[in-house]
């Protein structure tokens, strides 16, 4: 039976639920935010202390009232996709939407249009995109990718190790994120690897962590399986005429006879020969990377799918490579032979595609690609003092890193909520004088702006009123600092994509949201639990 | 000279005056056969390397002063498979071996300053570039976006704020602005690659390359101007020297010898010209700079070096 709801009860019960969301999350924005705590299913364990929008919003998966319950997941939609996409910004984003419904819903009862208001509102976003793209400045160096890096993490230690890798690596690099070490140290790995082992090898030194290495090898790039004993040395025997006396044999696997054969091969003095697994089980995956590593060594992709065998295979189609080596589990490759200039063309390709492809894990891959033709990727290894507490800083590195890349390709603004405050100038000065609506939708946006710096002022315990005009009038480059109550120069940078994104979503979905008149619920018929009503100015201890 | 070294060919590969050369007459001569010094400004020549008593010759491809030498008495030397430092002007030597596989040194950039057991850079032409530490107790080699590892040639715009590093390559020229830990590929003329010669000034960077091009920028590699000499053939090595408004003197060690523009390179004097019959000059230096009358040592493939001056 289906249970369908009216106006007004569909905004007051839409606002109770986006409420419960926003006001949890509140109170983690700004440098001196608190946690919030979740209780677990099994009460013996220890509650989950966050200090993360995306993953408090996440807990919250149902509210008892269901009608409250649909605002609530419109906000949770929200911050998930901003998670999603750029990593950070979500408690920004859900003040903003709070913000701007809250007046909506105002201005709709007092006879004002959905529609009109909606239009206006999203007139408002490219107005903030242009002026938010007037404050961005680029972010270069070790030292201004860390400051920006803790004003999102807020952890030094972390942000100056994601500062090393990112400085490193770029925007596209690969950094992989581990617990372990101490003092959130980076190691440099130099080369790509990938997952797949040694196939054979049995009689070759290994080291003691079982891992096979040559140098100055051959290498041959398919997804053959290898099963000729005959057909595999006359082949080995073609690449020691070359003069190369180590060989490295990419391939699907390698039968029993063919390895009884590289066995007896290895015995010979100063030959070695050693298979691996190709990369990737994924055919579509796996072709593309032999085609990364035919490029990189300088070969070409011999694959059983086009018909071609091992009898083929020329001098020419073989690749090199410095340095290449094979564990049980992984096999990496240094210093191949391929051509620069094809190699460089390649990488601009790769990077042109990456800034066009918004796929998240389309963009993964793009950066895995590039990692491996720059060469090279960066391990940040995280530790705590227990391992909740390692594994919310390996989280809360990952998601740093997501939205510093965004940072490296597009600049940052001021942080601390100012770049925000400084976009209401711009915004009332585009306004529409003759359209009453048009008005009012600006003035709701330009109000809703200074949401964030007030939250983030009132966590630290001051009044928002009076840093709100102490900032304004110290003009764009100057900031509340939350540790000394004292209007200073700016020291803290925020991702100019992430403000941009988090404007774009947060108004526009509080601008469809504004839309909704009616509510059809497709079950039976819940008994309504009413909350007490959510205030909005949670305030924390005011300091002396 | 020591009585194994074979005078033929003995080829010049690299040659280096000290800071105080003016005064000392200290030089060294990177050869085929080892590394020599000469203590009165090239007339004459002592091999270094008789404390290692080695049983052949150890050809050295670069050599290096410290930049606060005589006060640091350190010397750099590229040999196959690594480097040989010594702490005491060339009396005792230490190796650092350089591993897997062993690479062929091409260039050494020290930085300027001696900032406290900080890296230094090896280019070689097999293994891209090496990251060392001033004592040598610790390399690494880091090629990350270093798209080519043949690097032929090295040079450094040193600045406070942010240093860029330049590699020349046999495909290209790379740019590093983070002390060589990441490079770019930057935009050069076809004609321009390989580049087998770099040197910058304050507002400059020069590449030659081994078509005997010379190009000029004075954006960092953004853009480039062509400055054709008048000779032709592989641009061994290049050296430049700023003067006010921006006239800068450059000098160009090319296969047929020689060449000097001063003013924007608008005119070229061949001051060195070498029949094809002669031998290759393969290497320069000018420890006083690119004056009028200034000295210069030139070595050649078959390893002679000369001294000569610049035109009054």
């Amino acid at each position: 039976m289906e249970r369908v709801v009216f106006q007004p009860q569909v905004s007051r019960r839409l606002k109770r639920g986006i409420d419960v969301v926003v006001n949890a999350l509140r109170p983690t924005i700004g440098p001196l935010a608190r946690h919030v705590v979740v209780a677990r299913q099994a009460s013996a364990q220890p509650p989950d202390m966050l200090d993360d929008g995306a993953i408090i919003a996440r807990r919250l998966i149902q509210l008892p009232n269901r009608d409250e319950d649909v605002g609530a997941m419109l906000v949770r939609h929200m911050i998930e996709r901003l998670h999603t996409s750029v990593g950070d910004g979500t408690a920004t984003a859900a003040l903003l939407f709070q913000a701007v419904f809250d007046e909506g819903i105002r201005h709709i009862a007092s006879g004002g249009s959905p529609m009109l208001l909606r239009r206006h509102l999203e007139a408002a976003i490219p107005i903030l995109d242009e002026a938010l793209c007037s404050l961005q400045e680029p972010v270069h160096g070790r030292t201004a990718i860390a400051k920006l890096a803790e004003s999102i993490c807020h952890d030094p230690a972390l942000a100056t190790g994601i500062a090393q890798a990112l400085s490193v690596v770029g925007e596209h690099g690969r950094i992989d994120v581990r617990q372990g070490g101490c003092n959130d140290q980076v190691d440099f790995v130099e080369g790509l690897y990938w997952e797949g082992g040694t196939l054979g090898g049995s009689g070759l030194e290994r080291s003691q962590a079982g891992r096979i290495t040559l140098h100055d090898a051959a290498v041959l790039i398919s997804d053959l399986e290898l099963d000729e004993p005959r057909q595999l040395a006359e082949f080995i025997a073609r690449v020691i005429q070359t003069g190369k006396q180590t060989l490295l044999l990419i391939a699907s696997s390698l039968s029993e006879r063919a390895t009884g054969l590289l066995n007896m091969v290895n015995e010979k003095p100063g030959i070695r020969v050693i298979g691996a697994k190709s990369p990737f089980a994924d055919i579509h995956q796996r072709a593309v990377a032999l085609q990364d590593l035919a490029l990189l060594t300088g070969g070409r992709v011999i694959t059983g799918q086009s018909g071609q065998s091992l009898g083929n295979v020329t001098a020419d189609d073989i690749g090199t490579a410095q340095t290449v080596w094979t564990d049980r589990l992984l096999t990496g490759l240094v210093g191949g032979g391929g051509n620069a200039n094809r190699i460089g063309e390649q990488l601009s390709q790769l990077r042109a595609a990456f800034g066009t492809n918004p796929d998240e894990q389309s963009q993964r891959r793009l950066r895995s690609r590039i990692s491996w033709i720059m060469g090279g990727l960066a391990i940040l290894w995280v530790s705590g003092n227990t391992a909740p507490e390692t594994e919310r800083r390996k989280a809360l590195a990952e998601r740093t890193i997501e939205a510093l890349r965004g940072a490296l390709a597009e600049g940052a603004v001021i942080g601390g909520g100012v770049a925000l405050l400084a976009c209401r100038k711009k915004l009332m000065a585009k306004q529409d004088s003759h359209d009453d609506d048009a008005r009012a939708a600006f003035r709701m946006v330009s109000q809703a702006l200074t949401a964030p710096f007030e939250a983030l002022v009132t966590n630290a315990g001051y009044e928002a009123g009076t840093a709100l005009a102490a900032v304004e009038k110290s003009g764009y480059r100057r900031m509340f600092d939350v540790y000394t109550g004292t209007v200073s120069d700016a020291q803290v940078m925020d991702s100019a994509r992430v403000l941009r994104t988090v404007v774009r979503q947060s108004i526009s979905t509080a601008a469809l949201a504004l839309t909704i008149d009616t509510v059809v619920h497709r079950s039976a018929y819940d008994r309504e639990v009413d909350l007490p009503q959510v205030r909005n100015n949670h305030a924390a201890p005011r300091r002396p | 000279m020591p009585p194994h070294v074979a005078l033929e060919q003995d080829t010049v590969y690299a040659l280096t005056a000290a800071p105080d050369f003016e005064r000392s007459g200290i030089c060294f001569a990177a050869r085929r056969s080892g590394l020599y010094q000469s203590r009165d400004g090239g007339a004459t020549w002592q091999y270094l390397f008789e404390s290692l008593a080695l049983p052949s010759g150890l050809p050295v491809t670069a050599v290096a002063f410290a930049a606060d030498y005589p006060a640091d008495q350190s010397i750099f030397a590229g040999v196959p498979g690594g480097l040989l430092r010594s702490t005491d002007g060339g009396t005792t030597w230490m190796l650092v071996e350089l591993t897997d596989p062993a690479p062929v040194i091409s260039c050494i950039l020290l930085p300027p300053d001696d900032t406290g057991g900080v890296t230094f850079w090896l280019g070689s032409t097999t293994s891209g570039i090496f990251h060392v530490s001033r004592g040598g107790d610790e390399w690494r080699r880091w090629n990350y976006g270093l798209l080519d590892w043949h690097v032929l040639c090295m040079a450094a715009h040193w600045r406070p704020e942010q240093s860029q590093l330049y590699a020349g390559t046999e495909t290209g020229l790379f740019v590093s602005d983070n002390l060589g830990w990441s490079w770019n590929a930057l935009a050069i003329p076809s004609d321009a690659a390989p580049v087998s010669a770099l040197a910058t000034t304050a507002q400059a960077l020069y590449a030659g390359s081994e078509q005997g091009e010379v190009y000029r920028s004075g954006d960092q590699g953004l853009t480039w101007n062509s400055l054709r000499p008048i000779g032709g053939g592989s641009v061994n090595a290049l050296l430049v020297e700023s003067h006010p408004a921006g006239r800068d003197t450059v000098l160009t060690l090319n296969v047929d010898g020689i060449h000097l523009a001063a003013d924007k390179a608008e005119q070229w004097q061949h001051i060195l010209a070498v029949e094809p019959s002669e031998a290759i000059p393969t290497s320069i230096t000018a420890p006083l700079g690119l004056h009028p009358g200034a000295p210069l040592l030139v070595g050649f493939e078959e390893g002679e070096v000369r001294r000569l001056a610049l035109p009054a």
